[in-house]
C-alpha cells in the first residue's frame, strides 16, 4: 500500500521537507474527509428536499424564485 | 591721480614722463593699511583703479563713482547640467546634486538630499519564494512572518489525484472546531449568531482530476494580530469534475477562531494526493 505523504515549506529557512504523514495528520485527512461527505450528503438532502415542495407545487425552480422576488 | 593709459612698450633712450609714471607705472594694485588710508592718499580715484587692504586683506576697485570690493565670498559654480541643484556640503563647501530621474523625490540620506524613487503605497512580496509545488495529500507553509498586514494565498493549476476532491486549509496545525464555511448568503455570515462548526475551511469546490484551470485564493486580513480572530474569505474557481469544461465557483467566508498570529497553513485535499499545483503565499503591505 501506498503511503501517504505530506510536504512542509519553512519559509525562514526556505527548506522543502517531504515524509509519511503522521497518525495525527491521518487522522485529520480522514476527519476532513468525513465532515466534507457529510456536508455533501447535507447539501444534497436540502436540494432534494427543495426539489420535491417544488414538484408538489408544481413549479420550477425559476418560478419559485420569480413568486420569491 | 590720473586715468590708467593702458599698456605701453618702452622702448631704449625715450623719456619717462611724469604722464607716463601715471598712467603707466601707477597703475598696478596699490597696497594701504585700510580704506581710509586709501582714500586719504587716493583723493581723486579713477575708474580702474585697484587697491589692496591689509587689515580687511581685501582687492577694491573703483567703478568710477565708488570703491568695491573685488574679494567674494560666494562660491564657484558646481552645476553642469540642465536640471542640476546645489547643496552645502561638508560645512559650506557648495556640492552639484544633478537631476533625479521621472518621478523621483528628493529625500535625504545619510543628511544629504538625493533624488530617490518613492516607495510604494503597498505591494505583495511573495514569501515562499517561487512557489510551493503540491505534492503529497497535504502541504504545509510554517515560519510564515508576521510583518505584513495581510496575507494572500493563491493556489494555481491545483488538480487532485481523486476526482471530486475538494481542498481545504487549516492554520497553525489547529484541527480542533474553530472554523467555519459558507457562501456569504448564509445566515451566520449575514449577522446571525453561529458556533464555529467545521475543523477545516474548504477553499474549492470539488474538483476534476484531468484538466486544471483552478485558481484558489485566499486572503487573510490582518493575520499577524494576536488578539483577533481571523475573518478570512476565499473566492476560487475549478474545472468541473462532470464536466470539465464547464466550472465550479465558491466564494466563500472562511473565518478562524484563532487570537494568535497565523504563523503555518496547511493545504489538504479531501480525499487522496495532489497531482499538480502551486500554492504561492504573499506578504500585503
Amino acid at each position: 500500500m501506498t503511503k501517504i505523504q505530506v510536504k512542509e515549506y519553512n519559509c525562514e529557512t526556505g527548506e522543502e521537507t517531504i515524509r509519511d504523514a503522521t497518525a495525527e495528520e491521518l487522522e485529520n485527512i480522514k476527519v476532513i474527509a468525513e465532515n466534507h461527505e457529510a456536508r455533501k450528503a447535507e447539501l444534497a438532502a436540502k436540494e432534494a428536499a427543495r426539489q420535491a415542495m417544488l414538484d408538489r407545487l408544481g413549479l420550477t425552480a425559476d418560478e419559485a424564485k420569480l413568486l420569491l422576488g | 591721480m590720473a586715468a590708467g593709459l593702458g599698456f605701453k612698450d618702452f622702448v631704449t633712450g625715450e623719456v619717462l614722463t611724469a604722464a607716463d609714471v601715471d598712467g603707466y607705472l601707477m597703475q598696478g594694485i596699490w597696497v594701504f593699511a585700510s580704506a581710509t588710508a586709501r582714500d586719504a592718499a587716493v583723493t581723486s580715484p579713477q575708474e580702474g583703479n585697484f587697491a589692496y587692504l591689509k587689515d580687511t586683506n581685501t582687492t577694491t576697485y573703483y567703478t568710477g563713482s565708488a570703491w568695491t570690493n573685488l574679494d567674494t565670498t560666494g562660491m564657484v559654480n558646481p552645476m553642469t547640467t540642465t536640471g542640476d541643484t546645489i547643496y552645502s556640503s561638508s560645512g559650506s563647501t557648495p556640492a552639484r546634486l544633478g537631476i533625479g530621474s521621472t518621478g523621483q523625490v528628493l529625500t535625504v540620506s545619510g543628511g544629504l538630499p538625493v533624488w530617490s524613487t518613492p516607495a510604494g503605497g503597498g505591494g505583495m512580496t511573495l514569501i515562499n519564494t517561487g512557489g510551493t509545488t503540491l505534492t503529497g495529500s497535504s502541504v504545509t507553509i510554517s515560519s510564515i512572518p508576521t510583518t505584513y498586514v495581510d496575507l494572500r494565498l493563491i493556489v494555481e493549476n491545483y488538480r487532485p489525484g481523486t476526482d471530486g476532491a475538494a481542498l481545504f486549509i487549516q492554520y497553525n496545525s489547529d484541527t480542533g472546531s474553530n472554523y467555519r464555511n459558507g457562501s456569504y448568503s448564509d445566515t451566520w455570515a449575514t449577522g446571525s449568531a453561529s458556533t464555529w462548526a467545521s475543523t477545516a475551511n474548504q477553499i474549492s469546490p470539488d474538483t476534476d482530476n484531468g484538466t486544471s484551470n483552478a485558481s484558489i485564493n485566499v486572503y487573510m486580513p490582518n493575520y499577524s494580530s494576536a488578539t483577533t480572530w481571523k475573518p478570512n474569505y476565499c473566492t476560487s474557481i475549478v474545472n468541473d469534475n462532470s464536466t470539465p469544461a464547464n466550472f465550479r465557483g465558491l466564494y466563500f467566508a472562511v473565518p478562524y477562531k484563532a487570537s494568535a498570529a497565523i504563523t503555518s497553513l496547511t493545504l489538504s485535499l479531501s480525499t487522496g494526493s495532489f497531482t499538480s499545483g502551486t500554492a504561492y503565499l504573499y506578504g500585503v503591505k
